[in-house]
């Protein structure tokens, strides 16, 4: 009895450790996603290319500035006709400032700033970690597969699966769902580059929806930093005056 | 129109051409380049390295035409002893350009506007300082502002009842560019965790003299007006108020809140101590009434599904004129004489204004890229007179399909009747088309 006890511990030490060990953190994995797309606090230069059904594009600059979980700041550089736009984004309020008419306006994370397939949320973007929990981490093959819900009703996307390399812990699909279950749109991350400061990550974003077909939109990254703001610069006070952080 | 006046309309005219001419063939030259890289997309950042001057802006030409309403009161009072023709061809163009210059924490900035304008008969030119102004940026809490500056209080669309130190905007197409007024200015800021994110307190000085700011009101004033901004349970919550002094005294307050991730709600109420109308009678006599009244809006914004954006705003302007009192101008119009209503400018002013009555709706639906046109946004508004029923129906159609020009065209229809706000227009209607590239 003695030895068969013995065996059973054995044999559950033998197999039960790794069976353990392959039970997926997914909270920690997401964490690990959001710190290895940017640091907590940046400044960042992109371009995005919406391309139309007929292969016409239109391109816009922005250089964008977050700090933490929850605050941000994107100002469109290029073209001419939207330069100095500025948008804020604090939790789930977004406003857009417009030189012209001189004061910011409330907007809206569905609603898109450039046309195209991105979104005000998807150039708001703040870590995936604050916006979402992880309904199930698993395991498939090279990549983790983590199943996203939102946190609130006012996250642009109520769920996202995710596709995460396991070696790089780096997304390279991301789904996202509306609350009535269609897919919104596809984003695929590529063309992996050091951007410095141990930041290594895609430098390119393209995504695609069955809502917009023959859309197709492109982020491509240029620079992305670590850097610390003060509080105050994401304000509404301050939303103007943007351009004086570059 | 004299020889300076000619040549600077013709330095105007030569620069914006020669600006559009460069800027659209860049512009296409760029498109035909992208559509040939389709696939290839780089990002050059040197394009983009900071540099201490800006420059930017836009050349702007329009053209209207308008069927003109011979029997209406505006028309009487716009071209008193003149003949005017049925129809109205009108044109001009603008070049606004801003500038800019940095330094550490100092930014100087300039928006002029030089302008020539037909307006059917003769041609206009005028170059406007809108804003001109040095600010210090004195670390994170703390900017201050000193020069011609634009300020825009409230949170309406199409009416900000809150907007003590600021112009008028043109409901019917509020976007514009505004000139601004003379102040100085510091704004404090401070930003907290928790339900109140943020606080941020605007002082202004605005002084009003014959040489600055005279159009403000009363001249010889040294103006005071605060606001206090409050981000407060995801709510914007703004409190002002205007000292007397060119003005009456005024307080306000502005709301604006998003219900859900594609509606959003705002409000502003004013509260305007002593405030005075001049009132005519049908057979011509002025009375002034004092007293203190309310302005306020409620408005909504929302975005469906398929990006149809509906705006929709009640006015209540405190200080109009009632639908009888609207009459009695009516009324003296039609029976004044010529001498009569030129004495009497002044004192009619005020219903010449626009919105000059007490309750209005703004109501306006704009889709975007509707069956599948690219770059296309039609929109229909209109702006009712709650009171009489008149109103200003206003279909628009933009297109941004070429990088940095923009087309608009729109046809406004005025409606109402005799005796009526917008019935009682210069204009029965008007189509106008709009070109501006941005550079």
């Amino acid at each position: 009895m003695k030895r068969i006890v013995t065996a059973f511990i054995i044999t559950a030490f033998l197999f039960g450790i790794p069976t353990l060990s392959l039970a997926v953190d997914g909270e920690g994995i997401l964490r690990q996603v959001d710190r290895n797309l940017n640091p907590e606090s940046y400044e960042m230069y992109r371009k995005l290319i919406n391309i139309e059904p007929d292969g016409t594009q239109k391109e816009f600059v922005l250089y964008t500035i977050k700090k933490g979980q929850d605050r941000m700041v994107a100002l469109f550089l290029s073209p001419a006709s939207e330069k100095g736009r500025s948008t804020l984004r604090i939790e789930d309020n977004m406003w857009l400032y417009l030189p012209n008419v001189g004061k910011p306006l409330r907007i809206t994370s569905l609603q898109s700033i450039v046309g195209g397939v991105f979104n005000n949320s998807d150039i708001l973007r703040l870590d995936y970690s604050s916006e979402y929990t992880v309904a199930s981490a698993t395991e498939d093959g090279g990549n983790y597969l983590l199943e996203l819900k939102a946190k609130t009703g006012s996250v642009a996307y109520e769920r996202i699966e995710m596709v995460v390399d396991r070696k790089t812990v780096i997304p390279t699909e991301i789904r996202c769902y509306a609350s009535s279950g269609i897919l919104i749109k596809t984003l695929h991350y590529s063309k992996t580059k050091d951007f410095g400061g141990g930041l290594v990550r895609p430098s390119m974003l393209e995504t695609d929806s069955p809502l917009q077909k023959g859309y197709r939109s492109v982020m491509l990254f240029a620079k992305i930093a670590a850097r610390e703001f003060n509080d105050e610069v994401f304000t509404l006070t301050f939303l103007p005056q943007v351009e004086e952080l570059r | 129109m004299n020889p300076l006046q000619r040549s600077s309309i013709g330095a105007v005219a030569a620069i914006g051409l020669m600006l559009l001419s460069s800027q659209c063939h860049l512009a296409f030259a760029q498109q035909e380049n992208s559509s040939a890289e389709a696939e290839e997309f780089s990002f050059d950042m040197e394009a983009f390295e900071k540099s201490p001057w800006a420059f930017d802006g836009y050349v702007q030409a329009q053209m209207g035409y308008a069927r003109l309403d011979r029997d209406a009161a505006l028309y009487r009072i716009s071209f008193l002893g003149e003949e005017e023709d049925t129809y109205r061809l009108q044109g001009g163009g603008e070049i606004q350009a801003d500038l800019t210059y940095q330094r550490g924490s100092f930014t100087a900035y300039t928006r002029i506007s030089l302008q020539q304008e037909y307006d059917g008969k003769e041609w206009y030119s005028d170059a406007l300082l809108y804003e001109g102004n040095l600010s210090w940026q004195a670390g994170a809490n703390a900017r201050f502002t000193l020069g011609k500056t634009l300020l825009r209080w409230g949170k309406g669309y199409a009416w900000n009842p809150t907007n003590f130190v600021g112009r008028d905007k043109n409901p019917s197409d509020p976007d514009l560019a505004l000139e601004g007024y003379w102040v100085g200015l510091a704004d404090l800021v401070k930003s907290f965790p928790g339900p109140l994110k943020t606080i941020a307190l605007t002082g202004v000085v605005l002084p009003a003299s014959e040489e600055v700011n005279s159009e403000f009101g009363q001249e010889e004033h040294v103006n005071m007006a605060g606001k206090l901004y409050l981000l407060f349970y995801d709510t914007d919550i703004d409190l002002m108020t205007l000292s007397d002094g060119s003005q009456s005294d005024r307080y306000g307050v502005t709301v604006s809140r998003n219900i859900t991730a594609n509606f959003e709600v705002h409000g502003e109420a004013a509260l305007v101590t002593d405030a005075k109308k001049q009132i005519v009678e049908s057979d011509g006599l002025f009375t002034m009434d004092e007293r203190d009244i309310w302005n306020y809006l409620a408005g909504i914004r929302y975005l469906s599904s398929t990006d149809t954006t509906w705006i929709l705003e009640y006015y209540h302007n405190g200080n109009g004129y009632t639908e009888e009192e609207a009459q009695d101008f009516f009324d003296f119009v039609d029976v004044a004489t010529d001498s009569q209503l030129v004495a009497s400018k002044r004192n009619i002013s005020a219903y010449q204004r626009p919105n000059f009555m007490r309750n209005y709706l703004y109501l306006r639906v704009s889709q975007k890229e509707p069956f599948g046109w690219l770059y296309v946004t039609p929109a229909l508004f209109i702006i009712l007179n709650a009171d009489d029923g008149s109103y200003n129906l206003i279909p628009e159609i933009n297109y941004t399909g070429v990088e940095n020009l923009e087309l608009r065209s729109r046809f406004s229809f005025l409606g109402g009747g005799d005796d009526t706000e917008y019935g009682d227009k210069v204009n029965e209607w008007k189509i106008e088309f709009r070109v501006r590239y941005f550079f």
